[in-house]
This record gives C-alpha cells, sequence and structure tokens, in this order.
C-alpha cells in the first residue's frame, strides 16, 4: 500500500461518521437520495453515491429515518426524514463531534507551546 | 427508462428475497433515472448514451445489490477467522500425516512394494484437501446462519496458557544430555553382548548371537564407533547448542544409522542364520513379513524423528531467547 492509498484509506474512516452526522442534520428537511447527494457534495461533505444510497436504505431501517415516496412529479422518488430517534442520535453525534474538535484542537495548541 | 434499466434492475435484484426485491428495484429504478438525469444535465452523456453510461458507472449490478445487502461478502469473517485458522492448522498439522504414515504401513504389510510411497502421499494429500474443505464450509455456514451469541470472545484463553520465554540456560540440557549418554552406553552394551547370547526361547536362554558374527569384520565396530560420534557430538550439543550446523550433522549421523542398518536387515544379513534358526520355527511366514516391515519401519521412524527433532530445535533458535524485546530480561548468550 502506497502513501496515497494509505491517506485515502485514513481519511474515508475519518469521514464515514461525518455523513451518518450529515444525513440526519440535513434531512430535518425531507429530500431524495440524489439531490442530498448534490447538496451535501456541494457543503464540502464529500460523499460517494455507492456510500450514500445504502447507507440511507440502513439509516431508515434503523429507525433513524423516515421514507415516503413522493408521486408528485414526473418519477416517483423517496424522500427521507429524520425520525424523533434520529434527531436524538444527531445530537449525541454532534456533542461528541464538537468534543473531539475541542480535543484535537487542545493537542495542537498544546504542540504548538 | 428502458429495456436496459428494467434488466439491470432485474440482474441487481434477482439474488435478493422476493419481498425485498420490489422494495429495492424501486429505489434503484431512481437512482438510476436521477443519474442519467445529471449526466445529461450535466454534458457528460448525449441523451442517446446516457442510459448506458449511466449503467456503467453504477457498475456490476451483483456489486451494486451486494452495497446494499447486509449478509456478508467474506466467506469467513473475523469472527471466527480465528478460530477456523486455530483448528485447521491444528488439525492439518497430524492428521494427513498420521493417515498416509498408517495408510503406508498397512500397504507395505499387505505386501506393497515401492508404489506404497505415491499411494500413501496421494492420500495424504487428499486427506488434507477433505480437512481444509470441510472444515471450512462448516465455518461458512456457521458465518452464514449462525447466530453468533455462543461464540466464546476469548477462544478459550486464559493468561496461564501464556507461552513460557524463551530460557536461556536450557535447564533440560542437562537431562538431555545425560539420557542421551546412557541410551548409548546401553546399545553400545547391547552391541557386545548379544554375541554371548539374548536370546531367549522356549523359556530358556540360548547362546545363539542375535546378529551375525560375520559383522564384527566392519558394521558392528563401525556401529560402536557411530555410537562413540553420537556421544561426542551430544556433548558437543551440551556445551553449544542447536543450530543449522549441528542439525545437519545430527541427521548425517542418523542416516549413517539407519541406512546401513536398514540395508543389511533386507540383504538378509543382519542376524545370524543362528538366530534365524531358532526363531523360524515359532513364526509363520506372514507373521514375519510383518515383523520385518515393523521393524525396517521402527528404525527409520526412530532416526527421522531424532533428525527432525534436530532440525525443529535449530528452527526454534536453540535453546536461546528467540525473542529480541524491551523487557525481555533473558539474557541472549550465556558464557560457558
Amino acid at each position: 500500500m502506497n502513501l496515497d492509498e494509505t491517506t485515502a484509506g485514513h481519511l474515508q474512516e475519518l469521514r464515514r461518521g461525518t455523513v451518518v452526522l450529515a444525513c440526519l442534520v440535513r434531512l430535518r428537511t425531507p429530500d431524495y437520495g440524489y439531490a442530498l447527494l448534490e447538496s451535501l457534495n456541494t457543503l464540502g461533505i464529500l460523499v460517494d453515491a455507492n456510500t450514500l444510497y445504502p447507507l440511507l436504505r440502513r439509516l431508515e431501517k434503523q429507525g433513524l429515518l423516515t421514507s415516503e415516496w413522493n408521486t408528485d412529479e414526473a418519477r416517483p422518488r423517496k424522500f427521507y426524514r429524520t425520525s424523533p430517534t434520529g434527531e436524538l442520535l444527531a445530537d449525541a453525534l454532534m456533542t461528541d463531534w464538537r468534543r473531539i474538535d475541542d480535543a484535537l484542537g487542545g493537542l495542537t495548541t498544546g504542540d504548538a507551546s | 427508462m428502458t429495456e436496459l434499466t428494467d434488466r439491470y434492475l432485474f440482474a441487481a435484484t434477482r439474488s435478493l428475497p422476493a419481498s425485498q426485491r420490489d422494495d429495492l428495484s424501486r429505489d434503484l429504478a431512481e437512482r438510476v433515472a436521477d443519474t442519467i438525469e445529471a449526466r445529461i444535465d450535466s454534458g457528460a452523456s448525449t441523451p442517446e448514451t446516457a442510459e448506458r453510461d449511466a449503467l456503467v458507472e453504477l457498475g456490476h449490478p451483483a456489486s451494486l445489490a451486494a452495497t446494499y445487502s447486509d449478509r456478508p461478502l467474506m466467506l469467513i469473517g473475523p469472527r471466527y477467522f480465528l478460530i477456523w485458522k486455530r483448528l485447521l492448522l491444528f488439525l492439518e498439522s497430524f492428521v494427513p500425516a498420521t493417515v498416509a504414515a498408517a495408510t503406508a504401513l498397512g500397504l507395505v504389510i499387505a505386501g506393497g512394494g515401492w508404489e506404497v510411497i505415491g499411494s500413501s502421499i496421494g492420500i495424504g494429500i487428499t486427506v488434507a484437501v477433505h480437512l481444509a474443505f470441510w472444515t471450512t464450509l462448516v465455518f461458512a455456514l456457521i458465518e452464514r446462519y449462525g447466530t453468533g451469541t455462543d461464540v466464546d470472545e476469548t477462544l478459550g484463553w486464559t493468561p496461564e496458557q501464556l507461552p513460557q520465554l524463551p530460557e536461556l540456560r536450557r535447564p533440560h540440557r542437562r537431562m538431555d544430555l545425560i539420557a542421551t549418554l546412557v541410551w548409548l552406553a546401553i546399545a553400545a552394551g547391547f552391541l557386545v553382548w548379544q554375541q554371548f547370547g539374548i536370546v531367549w526361547a522356549d523359556g530358556e536362554r540360548t547362546s545363539v548371537p542375535l546378529l551375525a558374527p560375520d559383522l564384527w569384520s566392519f558394521w558392528l565396530p563401525y556401529l560402536l564407533a557411530l555410537i562413540a560420534l553420537e556421544a561426542a557430538f551430544a556433548v558437543w550439543i551440551y556445551r553449544s547448542d542447536w543450530n543449522w550446523a549441528n542439525a545437519l550433522v545430527n541427521v548425517a549421523l542418523n542416516a549413517a544409522f539407519a541406512i546401513p542398518v536398514v540395508w543389511l536387515f533386507v540383504e538378509g544379513r543382519l542376524f545370524s542364520p543362528e538366530f534365524l534358526a531358532v526363531v523360524e520355527p515359532l513364526l509363520d511366514s506372514d507373521a514375519e513379513w510383518v515383523l520385518s516391515v515393523l521393524f525396517v519401519a521402527g528404525v527409520v521412524a526412530f532416526s527421522a524423528w531424532d533428525a527432525v527433532d534436530g532440525i525443529v530445535k535449530a528452527a526454534r533458535g536453540g535453546g536461546r531467547g528467540t525473542l529480541d524485546f524491551p523487557g525481555n530480561r533473558s539474557p541472549r548468550r550465556t558464557e560457558l
């Protein structure tokens, strides 16, 4: 494994959980898969379609998202929305994320001194 | 959406249970359509080629379906891998060799010739392959259908099972030396004593020599010299340690014993005619054949065992510490 692959592998691991968090927060407003993919990537939360689509189904199975087929448009689309359980998880994840961020911040300033 | 997409959806979902098929198919249809639309909007594809390009982008339907699947994409996952590996290595370490050796012995007793080597190796390989296959199959089934709640996460491990740190001082080496020397002394004594009759027949000690007296012209002195060499070598091992050169010498010494003995035996020159005359009336020809095979197998096994033992000890780095890590308090070497 060369350095690029190693870096890519670690980046992927670092981002894995943040995609879940981003989905849960973003889907407080209902949306469908492709639109979510676009908006997350526009926001700079880089995620691959092969990761996102299966993730949405898994989160729904875990009861963190609810879904509804919208047939108003030309094509039916599945709209996902964060469930109350999902909201709780999002809060917990966000708290932890901030804690880790603070801790890492402390580490780097510690380094500097 | 055209037939191409329909075929793609069919291929992607056909391995799923019927209950999940429609659901995933609907999800995938939305994804395919959105991907096509996006390709056209971004100008990546023309409307004519967009569908095909989108399907290429999604990749092989089976691997796409696999990303949605909860089923493991491995034969044996991390939960069972260690138990599987340990069991397989344990079984493979002795079962094929044991079966092959037992087969070879049986075939030779039944009157087989050189072809026995080939058939017993073949049987050994067959057994090894079967062991690997069936063990792996059982674990693959457990991986898929097992509940997994009954797995002992520690593999039945307790701290007491930790291996001893390699002992530098080789606590057994003095005992090894003494045992070897005593054994060699008995062997030398036996070679001389057998001349004066150690054969009992009908409850009476006869005065016939066991080994052919002709052998005193060369082979018996040779064996006595070999015993002296073995003794010197045992002392040498005691003073130094097992290493590759010593293991090689050990192999040579064992070969120097086993090859002449087996050769003399096969030529019919090992035992004295008087001894054979005493024994032969007591045995029918079948029993004689079986005993002959067992004698040869015994000599070969005894020598091979000793030779392999030396190699194993050399491979383990002798009695010296083989672990170099901070905190290993065993010194690397002792000065004698």
